[in-house]
């Protein structure tokens, strides 16, 4: 059950902010390693026209897998104006099928600059899609 | 950091996003007593015709800041029951409280819902909301 690839998805704050989440992970025997991206998503507006979401952060992400209850742990780390802040989500695997292969769920908070940060806490789900992740190059 | 737990009683208001991709609103209505909740239940699953609209009861229990609910939603002959696993916290300096939890849809019939994870505020002041401006840190 490795999680090494991407995963993209989505984080839901309790104040109604979103972001869009992307993960690259690489598995080794359960301890997970990689970078994500978070970008906030603009609120719906009626009146104006639709723009992209903003990129905000990036940073090493670490992981680790228990195999036998289908959970996992991540930690996200970011420095925010020199302060680290470092979100963590506790979620488990699960079946997303049709819309993905699988599927993270889980609730993330704030361990460390919650301070810093404007988001309090909340949902994240991450989707790992069907793709063939072979780089061009070495097709 | 570990959050000061908040009650379950209140109207909490907020957004989910399921596994299979749909997204919606969902309130919450709960009224806490002796460690049981009870209450009611409103999701709006958005789609690209017009949202899937649902109401429903809520039951379950409470222990320091921990909820666990069942919510089941009946309509003609559907009938889909969730389990929902949440906590509440107090926020940190804007006042009022989250809810944050996870969901499985443990029998159905119907439904555009298979399990995802929820986000769900309570008394959040609306100045804080406009102090936000959209999440930039």
């Amino acid at each position: 059950m490795s999680v090494t690839g991407r995963w993209e998805g989505k984080l839901i704050d309790v104040t109604g902010i979103a972001a869009a989440l992307t993960l690259d992970l690489d598995d080794s025997n359960g301890e997970a390693r990689g970078d994500f991206s978070a970008a906030f998503l603009p609120e719906e507006d009626d009146c104006c026209e639709p723009v992209g979401p903003r990129q905000v952060q990036t940073g090493p992400v670490h992981a680790r897998v228990d195999q036998e209850r289908g959970t996992i742990e991540l930690v996200c780390e970011m420095t925010i104006g020199l302060r680290p802040v470092l979100v963590a989500v506790d979620g488990r695997l699960v079946d997303a099928d049709p819309h993905a292969k699988r599927a993270i769920v889980g609730c993330f908070d704030i361990r460390e600059g919650v301070e810093t940060l404007t988001l309090e806490g909340g949902g994240v789900l991450l989707w790992e899609y069907a793709r063939d992740r072979t780089p061009e190059g070495d097709r | 950091m570990a959050r000061a737990s908040a009650g379950a009683s209140g109207n909490w208001r907020g957004s989910i996003v399921d596994a299979l991709g749909y997204e919606g609103a969902l309130t919450l209505d709960l009224a806490e007593r002796e460690g049981r909740v009870s209450g009611v239940c409103t999701a709006t699953i958005s789609d690209h015709h017009e949202p899937f609209v649902r109401s429903g009861k809520v039951s379950g229990e409470t222990d320091d800041g921990r909820l666990r609910l069942r919510i089941s939603f009946r309509r003609a002959d559907e009938e889909v029951t969730i389990a929902l696993d949440a906590h509440t916290f107090e926020l940190s300096d804007r006042g009022g409280a989250g809810m944050c939890g996870t969901y499985e849809v443990a029998a159905r019939s119907f439904s555009p819902l298979q399990g995802g994870v929820l986000a769900l505020s309570r008394d959040l002041p609306a100045r804080a909301m406009e102090a936000i401006g959209g999440g930039t840190p």
